[in-house]
């Protein structure tokens, strides 16, 4: 594989940098959009001018422009989901910009992406594209904790979203496997995001500022995953006071501590350990003496309104060590470290710079003699990117930016032939992208170009390799718009853990090998979505993601000449349904999805393992008083696929079979297996309920919550024991509760 | 009510990792013309009352199976017989299989293999016995397997074989054949020489023997594949056997056996053993079967050799 990196340099900073020569026009109305009582940057808030049309959405830092505004004396108001109105009197002049800042007041009751917004009070991103969800930490507060707060959990009730239990925090998303989501956080890209065996993510959820989760046809700037991208961007701490959060569950404890450091320069330290090991012992249904902890930290500068400085990192390691010397030890460790640039570098040009490295690391190791074989993966990937955002005079918006990074990756195990592999691989990946938001008649476009260079360098140019994402809506009355999605995606990278495996140790990464095609997919979104009352809205989206090319396991592999995978293709379908209902005494959530997907390989046709054909969310959340929230969630899953056991036989080895022996061989026990994935295990269903109470004590602010797990105790099959029949439940009846104090 | 309810939705659904039982047929034949005595093993899959196979004691052979084996021309009944079990570990008994005897296996010849059991289930497979029009020739140094000292280390002595394209494995040995002298008369014995030895770090020496191979691909109705022994094997291999009889030992000849392998057979024997692919990254174990309505193989290879003469004080 030979590339010519300076070559693909030039392009991609000379494709970057054309459309910086192109000069604004008017007087530029900016500023930045914060949280009165925390300070933090405020996304998606949007602000527009009164008495007209015009206006910008802020964008993940809290910044907005609204160019080309003409002289004259302005009511500039301020909205935010969650937050009061605020309008500001601004007089914009024949010299500029005008730079207005504004503080927003959080609002008691919420109204945000899982329960109701409230008309009229719609965000930017979601005004075109059909297929996200935004989450802010109030959000994630909303569901129903797991013993402990996890920001994969809440996301997991998001319609299209699939959880193969509730022991585990990975998912699947309309149809893609699980190593098909791109998890970011601050911009740097997350291999593992999981604790130990998948049970929680990494990520406390105090850290988090909002997750955008696209569950498809997601925007050019976002590369190399077939099925989902879940963006994270974190808090940069207080900027007045030093403050500290400290918070204990039946499983972990932790402490935040956040604050001001010289002038326009704020930190944040968070770090979470688990406490009782008991805890994961109910979980798993077995004796599992597992430790994690997870820290992270961040340090923002702020020198004026536009510009922002950044360095951010986190630590995580999982260690399980078994008593019994037959049972192996795990380990996994998960660490990124980055830094970020922000700022216009014109007048109307915004960029942002993201530069990290990241670290995965996973390894089974046997103790003594064992039939366990030592198995270990890791990831290691050093990458840069930036994006721009270009405001133009007419409130078009110009997004472009590139990305480069350099993922490294090792494999060890010992494979069915009983011999140790080691495979070590490094990848370049590489994309330029360009998108472009206007709108066009009644219809408001968001469009662009994802050019998956690192590709085109490596394996070819390919019609794949240029990849159109496109976003259209356009208003049918007031309140009611039709949504149109389209993408087209790559993956470069897989994994390659035992496809039937229900618990993933760890997931093991590998290129796509050269042999083989890239995976592919297309995905298809329409929908319709809009108030029914002020109160209650509807969202019905429809979806057909086409895979191409996925990378499977040959079925008709003989021998060492046969490849390990093969490409083979899929289909996956299914419909969405999202009610949202809410007045001051109570918020209800309501997602159902309608899925259907099927891979086709070695002209075999099968569901894989994570296709459920039904998805049921329902939540509710009372507000009987301003201190008390009581929350009732119930999830309704349909029985997934598995391959049933039809029978057993002694099957031969026929080691001496050319010496004309084998009659006299009396083979070895072999499970006969019916058709793959044909049978489906038992529906899942429970209801989970949450008491919060907050309260102020000598200056403290605190929260304590009273949390039951499937609180009529509901048998929901977790996984079984093909060899003897053993069946593990996923958790039973289980109360827990959090307590949290901040100051 | 509420309390019914939720007693009603906390039941436990029951499940069982085991679907239907199905009853299948397990056939085992393997056609060769090592012998003109041919078997075939016929039994059943099992359900044992739990998920332990090994709780289910006692060998599921079907003896009341009509097997009959036709080659196009004409049909022909095996019987029944009993076979010594080498590994009464798990089962007691004997094996009961089939028998047929004698049939001369015609080479490229499409044999079927029709069994119908007692309660009438019946299964049919066919194979394709690789064809003869096999040549084998030593291309390289086959002089020195007569005399090994007339050349230094590091040298390989080289078979080629032509074969027909239709066959989808192949597997060259060389035998060292020898007759030591005991109780007063010579008795024949044979050692296989591996294709090479690997010395390890840690100076531990391994001897590497030849495995089956996948027959390179053509449109031509033959192909060609070569096999490279090293002489340095084959001379360690002459010396210890030297060492390890103290009785008089006196060489008689080297046979390179071509082995030729149909597809059926390849396939399952691959199969069975984790490809035998030491760089697969696959940690699954796959089923193969080319029989319809049943389990297992019925698959067929042949033996080929070429016979090079040796000195008795080799």
């Amino acid at each position: 594989m030979k590339i010519d990196f300076l070559s693909l340099f030039v392009i991609e900073v000379v494709l970057f940098l054309a459309p910086v020569f192109l000069q604004a026009q008017g007087i530029d109305v900016r500023g930045v959009v914060t949280d009165t009582t925390t300070q933090e940057k405020l996304p998606f808030a949007n602000v527009v001018l009164v008495g007209t049309n015009i206006g910008a959405a802020s964008n993940l830092n809290g910044f907005y422009l609204i160019p080309n505004v003409l002289p004259g004396e302005y009511d500039l108001s301020f909205s935010s989901v969650g937050y009061q109105k605020k309008i500001q009197r601004v007089f914009v002049g024949i010299r500029g910009p005008i730079i207005v800042n504004a503080a927003l007041t959080p609002v008691p009751v919420e109204m945000s992406e899982v329960l109701v917004e409230g008309g009229g009070m719609k965000r930017e991103l979601k005004e075109i594209s059909t297929s996200i969800h935004i989450l802010d930490s109030k959000d994630i507060a909303a569901v129903p904790v797991t013993v402990q707060e996890d920001v994969f959990r809440s996301i997991q009730i998001l319609p299209g979203i699939v959880s193969t239990s509730d022991v585990n925090s990975h998912f699947y998303v309309r149809g893609g496997g699980g190593d098909q989501n791109l998890i970011l956080l601050d911009g740097m890209r997350i291999y593992n995001p999981f604790h130990a065996f998948g049970v929680f993510s990494i990520f406390d959820s105090d850290i988090i500022r909002t997750a955008e989760v696209f569950t498809g046809a997601f925007p050019p700037g976002y590369g190399n995953r077939l099925s989902s991208v879940v963006n994270m961007s974190t808090r940069d701490g207080r900027s007045k006071t030093v403050g500290g959060k400290a918070g204990v569950n039946f499983l972990s404890a932790k402490l935040q501590l956040e604050g001001p450091v010289m002038e326009k320069t704020q930190w944040l330290i968070n770090a979470r350990k688990l406490m009782f090991k008991k805890t994961m012992t109910r979980f798993f249904n077995r004796d599992t003496p597992v430790d994690f902890y997870d820290s992270f930290f961040k340090i923002t500068n702020q020198s004026d309104e536009d510009s922002r400085f950044g360095i951010q990192g986190f630590f995580s390691g999982d260690d399980l060590k078994n008593e019994n010397p037959n049972d192996p030890d795990y380990s996994w460790r998960t660490s990124a470290i980055g830094t970020m640039a922000s700022g216009l570098i014109q007048e109307r040009l915004l960029v942002h710079m993201v530069a990290y490295q990241n670290f995965f690391e996973g390894k089974r190791i046997p103790k003594g003699p064992s039939n366990v074989s030592p198995s270990s993966t890791r990831v290691k990937e050093t990458g840069i990117k930036t994006e721009a955002t270009y405001y133009a005079d007419n409130l078009d918006l110009y997004f472009f930016g590139f990305e480069f990074s350099f993922p490294s990756f090792e494999y060890r195990l010992r494979n069915t032939a009983g011999v140790d592999r080691r495979l070590a691989d490094m990848l370049v990946e590489s994309w330029i992208w360009a998108r472009y938001q206007t709108n066009v008649g009644f219809w408001k476009v968001d469009g662009g170009v994802h050019m998956d260079v690192g590709s085109i360098f490596a394996r070819g140019f390919d019609l794949s390799s240029l990849q159109p994402r496109l976003n259209m809506s356009v208003a049918l009355m007031s309140d009611w718009k039709i949504k149109v999605s389209y993408g087209r995606f790559t993956q470069n990278i897989i994994t390659v853990n035992n496809e039937d495996d229900v618990i993933s140790i760890f997931d093991a990464w590998i290129p796509v090998p050269d042999e083989l095609d890239v995976e592919k997919a297309d995905h298809y979104v329409a929908g319709i979505e809009g108030n029914i009352l002020p109160t209650f809205s509807v969202s019905l989206q429809g979806y057909y993601k086409h895979f191409g090319s996925l990378v499977t396991y040959n079925r008709d592999k003989t021998d060492a000449l046969d490849p390990d995978y093969i490409n083979s293709k899929g289909d996956a379908y299914g419909a969405e349904v999202l009610l949202r209902y809410g007045i001051p005494l109570v918020d209800v959530y309501t997602a159902y999805t309608l899925g259907r997907t099927t891979i086709k390989a070695n002209g075999f046709q099968y569901p894989p393992r994570y296709d459920r054909r039904h998805t049921l969310h329902l939540m509710t959340v009372f507000h009987p008083m301003k201190f008390l929230d009581l929350t009732l969630r119930w999830e309704f899953g349909s029985g997934f696929p598995f391959t049933e056991t039809i029978g057993y036989y002694d099957r031969l080895v026929l080691d001496n079979v050319f010496d004309g022996e084998f009659v006299s061989e009396t083979g070895d026990p072999y499970t006969r297996l019916g058709d793959k994935n044909a049978a489906r295990l038992p529906v899942y269903h429970k209801l989970d309920f949450s008491v919060v109470y907050r309260f102020n004590f000598v200056g403290l602010r605190g929260t304590l919550g009273g949390h039951i797990v499937n609180v009529y105790d509901r048998k929901n099959l977790f996984y079984f024991d093909r060899s003897t029949g053993r069946q593990i439940n996923m958790l039973s009846f289980f109360p827990s509760m959090t307590l949290n104090l901040e100051y | 009510m509420i309390a019914t309810l939720a007693g009603v939705l906390a039941c436990e659904e029951p499940f069982t990792p085991k679907g239907e039982y199905r009853d299948e047929i397990v056939v085992y034949a393997i056609l060769s013309n090592v012998s003109d005595t041919h078997y075939a093993r016929v039994y059943r899959t099992y359900d044992p009352p739990a998920f332990d196979p090994f709780e289910h004691f006692f060998d599921a052979q079907d003896t009341s199976a009509i097997v009959k084996i036709s080659d196009g021309f004409s049909e022909t009944t095996f019987r029944d017989t009993l076979v010594t079990r080498h590994d009464t570990s798990r089962y007691k008994d004997p094996i009961r299989a089939y028998v047929i005897s004698p049939l001369l296996v015609q080479r490229g010849i499409d044999y079927r293999l029709s069994i119908t059991t007692a309660d009438n289930k019946s299964t049919i497979s066919t194979v394709n016995v690789p064809p003869g029009n096999t040549f084998l020739t030593i291309t390289y140094n086959e002089a020195a397997l007569k005399d090994p000292t007339i050349v230094g280390s590091k040298q390989f002595v080289t078979i080629q074989a032509t074969f027909s394209s239709t066959v989808k494995g192949y597997y060259f040995r060389l035998m060292l054949l020898f007759e030591v002298f005991q109780s007063g008369s010579w008795i024949p014995m044979k050692s296989e020489v591996p294709l090479y030895i690997v010395v390890n770090l840690d100076g531990d020496e391994h001897p590497v023997f030849p495995r089956l191979e996948r027959s390179p691909e053509s449109s031509l109705p033959s192909v060609s594949a070569f096999s490279y022994f090293s002489l340095d094997a084959y001379k360690e291999s002459i010396a210890t056997i030297k060492r390890e009889y103290s009785l008089p030992v006196r060489f008689t000849r080297a046979a390179f056996v071509l082995t030729l392998v149909e597809t059926n057979l390849y396939n399952y024997y691959n199969i069975v053993s984790g490809f035998r692919d030491p760089r697969s990254i696959r940690v699954d174990e796959p089923d193969f079967t080319n029989i319809s309505n049943a389990v297992g193989v019925f698959g067929a290879f042949t033996n080929d050799s070429l016979i090079v003469l040796l000195p008795s004080n080799l």
